[in-house]
């Protein structure tokens, strides 16, 4: 029997798994793009998320580590941008300081998140509003003690009448005030007879002044000793003796090496020569140990904390306020403090003794200076986040 | 005998190929019913996941900025004003399900205040940020200085705005103008005014209000917002649909945490809100339980830190 070869069957499997497999295709090709759209989507949150975080974390290290030097000194109205800060995984942050007033600041920080050719893929702005915080000028006086001080010889000179430094009357706000004590004590200031021609004021000396309190060692307006302490600039944390001057980074440009414990800011201004970089460089200096001894040869300006005792042996200059608060012992020639001293004298065998050619000269503009150059920025006490778009 | 052509088919023949065709048609059928199930719940997924992540970016958003003020003593004794609550707190009320606050919606900096009448605070527009465009239904918060030497007597007084409008800064730039009104509580407004300086801070704020709510128009659950001194009755569904408030996994609920991260209902207290999100799909769709299509859930958690109550 022969079998006979069938033609021109007229089937449709193909034409229906073609259709098939079409339908499919796009039902997969949806159901990817969708997959596709929503990856993105997260992808787009997460890199919103990681730019969000990289410019809060740019306010808070401008407030972390308010920069006195460079941000005190902008004017009102102008801005700083800060250098680009990276962070892990392509994030990075640009901080903007504003100086909105004399008090104020805004700090606008745009944080990043770029791909790995530096692409941006998001962007976010967030803002803090920042208020100097400084110390208030409670100094009465040139020298404020607890207790009474040794005067020793004929050559030193406690002088309560409001000066300006010498080479600093060209500063803006430096002028002289009304004129303040020489010495100040919650007892007797000691000072004996002799001692008097020594002493100049308006009075010369006030002995047991009821002003003299343990808060006017340690309260100055908004700001306490141990605020002051945390927001130092330099901290010296042993007793061996310092030696402190102003000094300059290599450069070129040369600027004033904010980086070296050891340079306290320039105390001294034309005629005399001076490092003119670190005139407006005024730190917060904090002595940690049982006693901070000065070198000769030794100078700087701006806010000297101390927590024990402070010796001074000679060729000694500062500008601004210092507070120890153990005593003082000051000797040897050529010391000179501008602005105002205060000794608290906390423990049983602390002693005050002033000798040698020592000048201790009360200045408000010193102090003023000092104030306004050390003060450091604190988020506003309320409502100082911001959202900027 | 010889059969030179067969036409048709045997009664046999045709019975195996339709059995043959209901049998692949019907797999074919199943796949494609089963992909397009997949498909449609797959989408619907994906939506509700954009949903309830666009709403906690928007809640997030929306919150993060609140925060407090206090009119401290010092800064009573300056300006001869006590509110009857020093604590001014942006949260207004608060519930599970709703959250009434305040909203800033711009921040500029004072070029120039006068005290005269009109009173007005102008704002520099060069350094003016703005989520929207400032109404006379907002509220302006200004930066009040007093001392200079202390930050302890600095408030936020808090104001109406009469009305807005352009003018010039005195040194350079144009201006954005708010005439503004004292509150009813005892503010001494040329007190306040005579008191700001010049580069302080303003903010706008809307009160608002967020909301769990059922939409009338689909009678689906939905976050609404409302702005309340905008003077709006009805809620804007913001996302949604959300499951429904009222079970154990509610479609919105706020709870508000303290300093010590503990549940607090007192407004002044709150320093983070945490907000959890049930969105559901818009249709239902057969899950892993093919035989039954039932609408689909996702929860989604977030915790809000309230920027400006931290200190």
């Amino acid at each position: 029997m022969r079998i006979s070869r069938v033609h021109g069957e007229r089937g449709m499997a193909l034409a229906v798994a073609i259709f098939a497999l079409v339908v499919i295709g796009a039902l997969v090709a949806g159901a990817f793009f969708a997959g596709n759209q929503e990856q993105r989507t997260a992808r787009s949150s997460m890199y919103a998320a990681a730019a969000a975080d990289a410019a809060e974390a740019g306010t808070a290290v401008v407030m972390a580590d308010w920069d006195q030097f460079n941000l005190n000194t902008i004017p009102v109205g102008d801005s700083m941008t800060l250098p680009v800060t990276s962070l892990a995984g392509r994030a990075a942050y640009v901080p903007t300081v504003t100086r909105l007033n004399d008090e104020l600041f805004l700090i606008r920080s745009v944080g990043t998140r770029t791909d790995y050719a530096g692409n941006v893929l998001a962007q976010r702005s967030v803002g803090l509003l920042a208020r100097l915080s400084y110390v208030t000028a409670t100094a009465n006086a040139a020298v404020t003690v607890t207790k009474p001080i040794k005067f020793n010889g004929n050559a030193f000179q406690v002088i309560g009448n409001d000066s300006v430094p010498k080479g600093w009357g060209a500063e803006p706000d430096c002028k002289t005030g009304p004129n303040k004590a020489g010495v100040r004590s919650a007892t007797t200031t000691g000072a004996s007879s002799g001692d008097t021609d020594n002493l100049f004021g308006d009075p010369a000396q006030v002995a047991n002044d009821p002003s003299v309190t343990s808060d006017f060692f340690n309260i100055f307006g908004d700001v306490t000793f141990d605020e002051l302490k945390q927001n130092a600039d330099i901290v010296i944390p042993y007793d061996t003796p310092q030696q402190p001057a102003p000094s300059l980074t290599a450069g070129p440009p040369q600027r004033c090496n904010v980086g070296d414990w050891n340079n306290w800011g320039e105390p001294r201004r034309a005629p005399d020569a001076y490092v003119n970089q670190c005139t407006g460089y005024f730190p917060i200096i904090y002595a940690s140990g049982s006693s901070l001894k000065m070198s000769s040869g030794s100078r700087g300006q701006g806010l000297l904390l101390v927590e024990g005792d402070l010796e001074i042996v000679g060729g000694f200059e500062f500008s601004g306020l210092i507070v120890a608060k153990g005593g003082i012992k000051i000797n040897g020639n050529g010391n000179k403090v501008t602005g105002a001293l205060l000794a608290q004298d906390v423990a049983i065998d602390d002693e005050n003794s002033i000798s040698g050619n020592t000048t201790l000269q009360f200045s408000s503009c010193a102090l003023n200076k000092a104030i306004k150059g050390s003060a450091f920025g604190e988020p506003l006490a309320n409502r100082s986040w911001v959202q900027l778009y | 005998m010889t059969v030179r052509t067969h036409r048709g088919f045997t009664m046999v023949e045709l019975m195996i190929a339709l059995v043959l065709t209901l049998a692949v048609g019907g797999v074919a059928y199943q796949m494609l019913l089963r992909n397009s199930r997949v498909s449609r719940a797959q989408s619907e997924q994906i939506g509700v996941q954009d949903n309830v992540r666009s709403g906690a970016l928007i809640i997030t958003n929306e919150l993060r900025e609140v925060g407090y003020d206090v009119v401290t003593a010092d800064a009573t004794a300056e300006l001869g004003y006590a509110p009857a609550a020093p604590t001014r707190t942006d949260l207004l009320a608060i519930n599970p399900s709703y959250i009434t606050y305040r909203a800033t919606r711009g921040l500029g900096f004072v070029c120039q205040v006068t005290t005269a009448a009109p009173a007005t605070v102008l704002v520099r527009r060069g350094s003016w940020q703005e989520l929207r465009a400032p109404k006379t239904t907002d509220s302006l918060l200004l930066y009040v200085e007093n001392q200079p030497n202390t930050a302890n007597d600095d408030a936020w007084v808090h104001l109406g705005i009469v009305a807005t409008g352009a003018q010039n800064c005195p040194v350079g730039g144009a201006g954005l103008a708010f005439q503004v009104a004292a509150p009813a509580d005892g503010l001494n407004l040329t007190t306040a005014l005579n008191a700001v300086d010049v580069g302080a801070p303003v903010r706008v704020t809307e009160v608002m209000r967020m909301e769990h709510y059922v939409d009338a128009a689909d009678g689906q659950p939905y976050l609404g917002m409302r702005s309340i001194s905008g003077g709006e009755l009805t809620l804007r569904p913001v996302i949604g649909p959300l499951a429904a408030n009222g079970g154990a996994d509610p479609g919105l609920a706020f709870e508000f945490l303290d300093a010590n991260n503990a549940a607090t209902g007192v407004l002044a207290n709150v320093r983070v809100i945490r907000v959890a999100l049930r969105g559901v799909t818009d249709q239902a769709v057969y899950g892993r339980k093919a035989y039954e299509a039932t609408v689909d859930t996702l929860g989604l958690t977030t915790r809000v830190a309230l920027r400006n109550t931290l200190r």
